[in-house]
């Protein structure tokens, strides 16, 4: 089920504060239906109250939110029904087991049969430990328990906020998978994360907010066809050489020594022109020893949103943002 | 009504519930059989006579009934705070909501559910109670004759019933602050100053404290063998019928409170 244009969610103008403080400020966003799409934005950007207005928690001061195409004014609750959520961290009885959680949670809001809550505990790998009390529980165990109880009532849409929190590798690979084949079903999950690179290999299309207003929206695809970077590596004595040899082809802001002692230099052109670049490097005798080009998310993220810090793990910092030190790419965006 | 069913469900597998009746059982049983220890070897000095009331029926049932309301008015403060507060505090009233549930049903429908464990406390801590007054009655070599007393017996139905709504109109009052609160310890806090902060507001001002929640509990449980309570100065508690009206004001009005700023309340926990 789906609204006029396949959008499964969509808000206009939607205006949230706090006091003095304005968290949404005429948020505009436009999800389509039977996606995952990436919901980001620097801490305060206002995801979290996005979340909260979408879930009936907090109740917005302007704007409107129609889910699965109908409106959803205040009190009509009867629309989160097909609304599975995972709003901040996960929330339960400590005293009661997964199993128990679930069941209680399920006595609220739409009905679910005891069947599906098993093969949520399985679905989530918490079957063996579903007796136990949650209050045994690790952080990354809580967390999957959050995700399967947002899938209780095997909800169209599902709103995720930092699901990967808490989740060791194995685990954040299994929630990208579940909630692909989620979205493969034809449901949409709207995922909010801090993970770029989380979201960048498991969005289909991302919105980016900055001080509580949508700056960019689209399909990642397309984004990120505007936003490419080759990354080449040569002898460190000859970076001055190199960036002397490729400034006349390319602009100094796109042109970015990124660590002088490895001798890693970044272009930010189209992936496809990596080899144009080496041979030009060879033309003039300086050899590439290492190569790397793709798109970047976090670049797209850092110029969207005025290089408000992400606290992005894993991934390297910055590439190419003025002000950030031209950090190591310690991890590659290989396309 | 499964709701109200996952509600009884989440109480009675929850430790307050236990430790909260285990508490006010351990209390009565203790102070009954010590009673029936000490009762001839003068070890109860001064009030004697009533101490002795614990173990000799029928007077037993009065006495434990007043024990059990009374001392079960002050628990139902600290655990209609903890069930209340503990749904902010875990965060479980979220996970509800974002799930469509309405407000106000799920706070209400939680407090049914409390009321039906008071009701289940309150009888069974009764009924060990009485347990405890016939062993003690044993220890102290007593005659239990009186157990059967039908006009005592048949009176005990109504008087449950009335002493179970002044537990629950107290319940209420720890229930509600603690929503406002949102959390169980403030809740619990806020909810025993306003129970001895009525006890000792009685002292100055009777003509108004009289109407407040906890002595209309305590007026409304009077009964003929019993004497009205009187505060300072000689200012008389109400009579039991209008104290027994205004039991129910501050109940419903209590949960009317919760409910609305449930409704009301923006959730950001």
């Amino acid at each position: 089920m789906s609204g006029a244009g396949g959008l499964a969610l969509a808000t206009r103008g939607l205006r949230k504060s706090y006091g003095p403080r304005r968290a949404l400020d005429g948020l505009d966003l436009s999800v389509p239906s039977g996606v995952v799409y990436g919901f980001l934005g620097p801490n305060g950007a206002g995801k979290t109250t996005t979340m909260r207005v979408l879930t009936g928690l907090v109740h917005a001061d302007g704007g409107t939110v129609e889910i699965l195409g109908k409106p959803m004014k205040r009190g009509d609750r009867h629309r989160l029904f097909e609304v599975g959520a995972l709003v901040e961290s996960p929330t339960f009885y400590p005293y009661l087991s997964a199993r128990e959680n679930l069941r209680e949670l399920a006595a609220s809001g739409a009905r679910v049969s005891s069947k599906r809550i098993e093969e949520l505990l399985d679905l989530v790998g918490l079957c063996e430990r579903a007796r136990d009390k949650v209050e045994e529980y690790s952080m990354g165990m809580k967390q999957r328990l959050g995700i399967a109880a947002a899938l209780l009532s095997d909800p169209k849409l599902l709103l995720l906020d930092e699901p990967a929190n808490g989740l060791d590798p194995a685990g954040i690979v299994a929630m990208r998978d579940t909630l692909r084949t989620f979205a493969s079903q034809g449901k949409t999950v709207f995922v909010s994360s801090h993970l770029l690179g989380e979201i960048q290999v498991m969005a289909d299309t991302v919105g980016i907010i900055a001080s509580g207003k949508l700056v960019r929206e689209g399909p990642l695809k397309e984004l990120l066809a505007m936003q490419g970077v080759v990354k080449v590596r040569v002898q460190p004595d000859r970076v001055d050489a190199a960036i002397a040899t490729l400034a006349p082809e390319f602009p100094a802001e796109r042109l970015t020594e990124t660590d002088r002692a490895e001798g890693w230099l970044s272009v930010r052109v189209a992936p496809d022109r990596a080899e144009e670049i080496s041979q030009k490097l060879a033309g003039v005798g300086i050899f590439v020893s290492g190569l790397e080009s793709g798109t970047d998310l976090e670049m797209l993220f850092l110029e969207l949103t005025g290089g408000q810090a992400a606290t992005d793990e894993g991934s390297f910092v910055g590439l190419g943002n003025p002000g950030n030190g031209g950090a190591t790419a310690g991890k590659g965006t290989a396309a | 009504m499964r709701l109200f069913f996952s509600g009884l469900r989440k109480l009675v597998r929850r430790p307050a519930t236990w430790v909260t009746v285990g508490l006010l059982i351990g209390l009565l049983v203790l102070i009954v059989v010590a009673v029936g220890a000490t009762a001839n070897n003068g070890g109860l000095r001064g009030n004697n006579a009533n101490a002795k009331l614990l173990i000799t029926f029928p007077g037993a049932y009065d006495t434990i009934l007043r024990f059990v309301t009374g001392m079960g008015g002050l628990f139902a403060v600290l655990y209609g705070a903890a069930i209340a507060g503990s749904e902010w505090s875990w965060g479980t009233l979220k996970s509800a909501v974002a799930r469509g549930e309405s407000r106000v049903r799920y706070v209400l429908t939680s407090y049914v559910s409390v009321a039906v464990m008071i009701a289940v406390g309150l009888l069974v801590t009764f009924v060990v109670g009485v347990a405890a007054a016939i062993v003690g009655a044993h220890i102290a070599n007593f005659s239990t004759s009186g157990l059967g007393d039908s006009a005592t017996l048949s009176g005990l139905p109504e008087r449950l019933l009335r002493g179970w709504l002044a537990v629950l109109e107290e319940g209420a009052l720890g229930f509600t602050v603690a929503t406002l609160a949102r959390s169980q310890l403030a809740g619990i806090g806020v909810g025993l100053a306003f129970y001895f902060g009525e006890d000792f507001a009685s002292l100055f001002l009777p003509d108004i404290v009289k109407y407040l929640p906890f002595s209309v509990a305590n007026a409304s449980l009077v009964t003929n063998t019993s004497s009205p309570g009187v505060f300072a100065g000689g200012t008389s508690a109400l009579p039991v019928d209008q104290a027994q009206v205004l039991v129910i004001v501050w109940l419903v009005g209590a949960l009317a409170v919760a409910a609305l700023f449930a409704d009301r309340a923006e959730i950001t926990g």
